[in-house]
């Protein structure tokens, strides 16, 4: 493997850290984590809280099979050279259902990872039984850019993202950006500059695809289901694009309280919304 | 005969009319330009290209100007503007352009064309400076930093062979696609114009410019890392490549400031060093670093290299730091002499750029007086006893006169004619004296 820039071992967070299962497809080794039984869940992260098994997937976990992988480049996942785009990750995390024999699928995604999830459906509709946004990003809505996650001073984070009132014990060592050594020590900073440069790749240019404008609708025409879920407070993504989200999909939306973090701050609320809508579509059997 | 020592002038251009480094988040990407008033920018920039000019007159090596983009601490976005502006205010010294940010245009070729034509009107005397940009540039142009590093060595062996290598030829690379590349004009200096890579001691950098023996100029850093980076630079181009590189091909940034004495120059400094360090540099690694700009592994390295150094920030050092630690050089000539000559003998330093000259906020009669000084009280040091600066001993790379030109450059191998309806070319320098005309008719010529 040439040009992998993530290291198998990178450093564990000071909390919700898990051993994550690796699996190697298409030459690339992937990380992730599992848990729950039933409908199969494919969670898919954003840009930040990686190598972590987080109470949202637990909450989850307890009501569906929750399969999070980690995206190239993100916690112990390697990013070869040759993935330049989202397209290259769509590929690949089809590959990866393939692998874990998995047919269709109920896709979830957080921030940039909800682009990939939409991107995936776009081109793969027949893999996925329902999609979820949270948080999204991907679309351009004229005069509600989302904020620049790359270029935000640390020192606003948790104002930004909505972790200054959260559960300390939810939100201890979760950093959404690069922040500096004095957050975690210097190997976390180098670690997760390596993260944000492989969110980099994928959207530092551009922050949006305008053909999701004209892509989105032909899902909703082939029925797909899909929700679209935004902090009540989201000072990342303009509350703007979840309703643009919607409209281009068709889609359900829902609203959990909290900033950018609200998965992460509100795990259960998070997990509950999710899950009662996939089971608005499917049979679960409870007990 | 060379000098032990070249002397350049390297003016940034900084726009200093803006609040003191502790009341702005950076100088830098989002400081407001409402700000910058282009009234007093232009009394700024007629006082700084004045002063690159004068330094011809003065004796210095040469000139520098570089390329930044929305920022206090640098106003030059379009270098080879300002490149051509001194080649046409200049007759003999070196213009360097340290350099041309090569991922930031959209193709390289643009690039190539510019020098080229700088190199020409210059007659030869250009430097070419290849750089990445700043990481913040990256996020004022939108160019994505994750491709920073491939774009610039595609786009630098682009430029290199566009320069070298006869055209039209095709370029297929992995940034760039260009069916023909057949750049006019190419540059008059053979094979090209000398290239510098500035670097901050980075082994990649430095081992890239020694297997290429270009020129590696060591941006503002202390003493320490200038000593390390030189010995590494060496040790590289003896033990890997076979072969010992000239004084030329190692230059240093090392902002100087010489008046009578010590004293005088000590206080004189101060103030506009200090805005430089704590202003005009104010970059917090956010904006600095951009995500993929380097490696995880790089900044890994470069942050427990810092700690374990105890390196600083530039804007949390003090006067006396800035001085004790080599980041600048401050005196009488005597003093200047003797910090230089250790840095030529100790580190190997060959060229010493912003020797003299504008930093900061210093006032236009301050960075003369800087410059004379440093002309004729310390650059004697340094020189051979006819105390020209090198390039005065050298042979253009053009003619300067029309005599010279007929009398050394061979005709071109093809003349301009017009082929007449008869068939006959004629001459279009000739071509309208009756006797060579003759019945000629300029209908265009029958075709069988």
């Amino acid at each position: 493997m040439t040009g992998a820039a993530a290291t198998l071992t990178p450093p564990m967070p000071v909390a919700h850290w898990s051993e994550p299962e690796t699996i190697v497809v298409d030459g690339v080794t992937l990380a992730l984590r599992r848990g729950g039984v039933g409908e199969p869940v494919v969670f898919l992260n954003g840009h930040w809280a990686s190598r972590r098994w987080l109470p949202v997937h637990q909450a989850l976990a307890e009501r569906h099979a929750v399969i999070a992988p980690e995206a190239p480049g993100f916690g112990a996942s390697e990013l070869p050279s040759w993935i330049k785009g989202r397209d290259d990750v769509v590929l690949l995390l089809r590959d990866l259902l393939d692998a874990l024999d998995l047919g269709r699928v109920h896709l979830v995604g957080y921030g940039l990872g909800g682009w990939t999830a939409s991107e995936l459906a776009v081109w793969f509709h027949d893999r996925v039984r329902s999609l979820t946004l949270l948080a999204p990003f991907g679309l351009r809505v004229p005069g509600h850019p989302l904020a620049n996650i790359f270029l935000m001073n640390p020192a606003g984070f948790a104002e930004a993202y909505g972790l200054l009132d959260a559960d300390p014990a939810l939100v201890a060592g979760l950093v959404p950006g690069v922040a500096t050594p004095a957050d975690g020590g210097m190997e976390e900073w180098a670690h997760r500059y390596g993260e944000m440069g492989a969110a980099a790749r994928l959207m530092w240019q551009w922050r949006y695809d305008l053909a999701l404008d004209h892509r989105l609708p032909q899902l909703a025409g082939r029925g797909l289901a899909s929700l679209v879920v935004g902090g009540s407070d989201d000072r990342i993504l303009p509350s703007a694009h979840i309703a643009r989200w919607a409209e281009l999909l068709g889609a359900t939306t829902a609203t959990v309280d909290g900033g950018h973090a609200f998965p992460f701050t509100a795990p259960h609320r998070t997990a509950d919304v999710v899950a009662s809508f996939i089971e608005s579509l499917v049979e679960v059997p409870r007990g | 005969m060379a000098n032990r020592l070249q002397f350049y002038n390297f003016t940034l251009m900084p726009y200093p009319f803006i609040p003191p480094g502790e009341d702005i988040e950076s100088s830098w990407i989002t400081i407001p330009n409402t700000l910058f008033d282009p009234k007093v920018a232009h009394k700024l920039y007629v006082e700084f290209l004045e002063q690159l000019v004068a330094s011809e007159r003065f004796g210095y090596d040469g000139i520098i100007v570089n390329e930044h983009h929305q920022n206090a601490f640098g106003t030059i976005a379009a270098p080879n503007v300002w490149a051509g502006y001194l080649a046409a205010r200049t007759s003999h010294i070196r213009i360097g352009v340290i350099g041309n940010a090569l991922p930031l245009h959209q193709n390289p070729l643009r690039v190539a064309e510019e020098i080229a034509m700088l190199d020409i009107i210059s007659g030869g005397r250009i430097i070419s400076g290849h750089v990445r940009g700043m990481g913040a540039e990256y996020h004022s142009s939108g160019m994505d930093p994750t491709r920073s590093k491939g774009r610039f060595w595609e786009a630098h062996d682009l430029i290199l062979k566009a320069w070298t290598e006869d055209g039209p030829f095709t370029w297929q690379g992995e940034h760039y696609d260009i069916e023909y590349a057949n750049i006019w004009p190419k540059p008059v200096q053979q094979p090209h114009p000398p290239i510098w890579m500035p670097g901050t001691g980075s082994t990649e950098t430095i081992e890239e410019v020694a297997k290429r023996r270009f020129s590696y100029m060591q941006t503002t850093t202390s003493n320490w890392i200038t000593k390390k980076s030189f010995a590494l630079f060496r040790q590289i181009c003896e033990e890997k490549y076979g072969y010992s590189p000239e004084p030329t091909q190692l230059g240093r940034v090392i902002p100087t400031y010489v008046a009578e004495t010590d004293e005088q120059a000590y206080r004189e400094f101060m103030p506009h060093a200090m805005w430089f360090f704590r202003t005009g540099l104010k970059i917090p690694m956010h904006h600095l670093m951009p995500p993929g700009y380097n490696t995880s592994a790089a900044m890994l390295r470069t942050i427990q290299g810092r700690a374990a150094a105890g390196v600083k920030n530039f804007w949390e050092m003090s006067y006396d730091e800035l001085i004790e630690s080599g980041h600048i050089v401050v005196g009488s000539p005597q003093t200047v002499i003797d910090k230089y000559g250790q840095q030529a003998d100790e580190f190997g330093l060959g060229m010493a750029v912003s020797a003299g000259g504008h930093l900061g906020a210093m006032p236009n009669w301050m960075v003369m007086k800087n410059l004379q000084i440093m002309a004729e009280e310390v650059m004697p040091a340094f020189r051979e006893p006819d105390g020209k600066p090198d390039h005065l001993r050298t042979e253009r790379a053009v003619p300067i006169t029309n005599s010279e030109q007929a009398a050394t450059i061979p005709a071109p191998k093809h003349q301009p004619v017009v082929r007449l309806a008869d068939g006959r070319d004629l001459p279009t320098a000739t071509g309208h004296i009756p006797e060579v005309l003759g019945n000629g008719s300029t209908q265009p010529p029958v075709t069988v």
